[in-house]
């Protein structure tokens, strides 16, 4: 399969680029809340099922996997909710 | 305590190679722990704002004072506090408030700077506005205005003789923020007219509505300072426990990382440098997310 020719580096890399695109956006948006939380919303969507994704191709997807992109990327919007509590 | 760092932090035999702290039942402790805080957060600085809210230290005095204090290390006259000037900044940030918007001139174009300064008695010859928002003290307001080149502009201008500033509490965009707005203008005889800049205007008029009302005729009230001193300040505390947390996450992550590429054992685990990139994104973004806001 052409996908699992792809290297990890440029998986990191496009990841790494992906990220930086959304924290700049979240930044940008600074004036307003709901669009911030959206935006890091859909952002850690993305790391999750990119990540579900990466694994699925190099034959290494299993449940607990899942769980754990989930757990990271619920922890972060906890934080950013909790970091952001001032303005509720 | 060795022990139990070595168990939270390093991979080995006793936790299955693998960091205890990121074993899925532990993230699901800190994911937790952060919703409590959460929770509790929010109850506390409801219920009681003098323990747990957010400083603030915003007051029309200092704020005089400092864009005085900058005027005159710039070989500049200082300015002189004008209440037609703060009516109009604060018919402005009701303005603002009501119509749920964050610029110069309302989205709908029915209200503008200059139209807030006519209706507030002050018959100009140059205006200028300058906004901020989310800021907690004088200081940084006009520091954040100072680096910024046409908000510096507006402060340094040799052209203005008066300032007004409102500063008002409210929810904008469904987030609780306090606004700044500084007007600033020179009032002359209302036939000499000179040219303007992008944030002032060149309007002679001789206009006027009554003060205790706004343009569309709601009374304004006269807040000139913000001052809240609660124990434990939300956000400075909020920012410290996030960063601590995510710090220590990314440790583990990296550490794990490490060993277990070094030792080369295999795991089915999730692909810790995806992790790693992205909390120390986000801690990045934490550092450098800006307090406050400026137009």
């Amino acid at each position: 399969m052409i996908l699992e020719r792809i290297p990890h580096q440029l998986y990191y890399l496009l990841e790494l680029l992906a990220l930086t695109l959304g924290f700049f956006l979240v930044f940008l948006l600074s004036t307003n809340f709901i669009l911030q939380l959206l935006t890091i919303g859909i952002m850690l969507s993305l790391y999750t099922l990119i990540g579900i994704v990466h694994h699925k191709i190099h034959h290494t997807l299993k449940l607990k996997v899942v769980v754990e992109y989930i757990l990271v990327s619920a922890v972060l919007f906890a934080a950013f909710l909790f970091l952001n509590i001032s303005k509720f | 305590m060795f022990g139990f760092l070595k168990h939270l932090l390093i991979p080995h035999e006793k936790n299955n190679h693998r960091a205890k702290l990121l074993h899925n039942s532990s993230l699901a402790t800190i994911l937790s722990l952060f919703l409590i805080l959460n929770f509790a957060w929010y109850l506390i600085s409801a219920l009681r704002p003098d323990v747990l809210g957010v400083s603030y230290s915003i007051s029309e005095s200092e704020l005089l004072e400092l864009v005085n204090k900058e005027r005159g290390q710039n070989g500049r006259a200082p300015l002189t506090l004008n209440p037609q000037l703060s009516d109009a900044a604060r018919r402005k940030a009701a303005d603002m408030l009501e119509k749920n918007y964050w610029a110069h001139f309302s989205p709908d174009g029915s209200t503008s700077p200059w139209g807030f300064i006519r209706a507030a008695g002050y018959n100009y010859v140059h205006a200028g506005e300058n906004l901020a928002r989310g800021f907690t003290d004088s200081s940084a307001v006009v520091t954040a205005w100072m680096a910024s080149q046409s908000h510096r502009d507006n402060i340094l201008a040799d052209k203005y003789r008066d300032v007004g500033f409102a500063i008002v509490p409210g929810t904008l965009n469904g987030e609780e923020t306090v606004l700044i707005v500084e007007m600033f203008g020179s009032s002359v005889s209302p036939f000499i007219a000179t040219v303007s800049s992008n944030e002032e205007v060149k309007q002679v008029s001789t206009e006027s509505a009554p003060l205790s009302s706004s343009p569309s005729g709601t009374a304004i009230e006269n807040p000139t300072k913000l001052l809240a001193a609660p124990k434990i300040d939300s956000r400075i505390t909020s920012r410290a426990i996030s960063t601590v947390g995510l710090t220590f996450l990314a440790f583990a992550f990296i550490t794990d990382l490490v060993i277990v590429e070094r030792k080369k054992i295999p795991r089915i685990v999730g692909h810790n440098l995806d992790h790693i990139i992205l909390i120390v994104g986000f801690l990045l973004f934490v550092i450098l997310q800006r307090s406050g806001s400026i137009l």
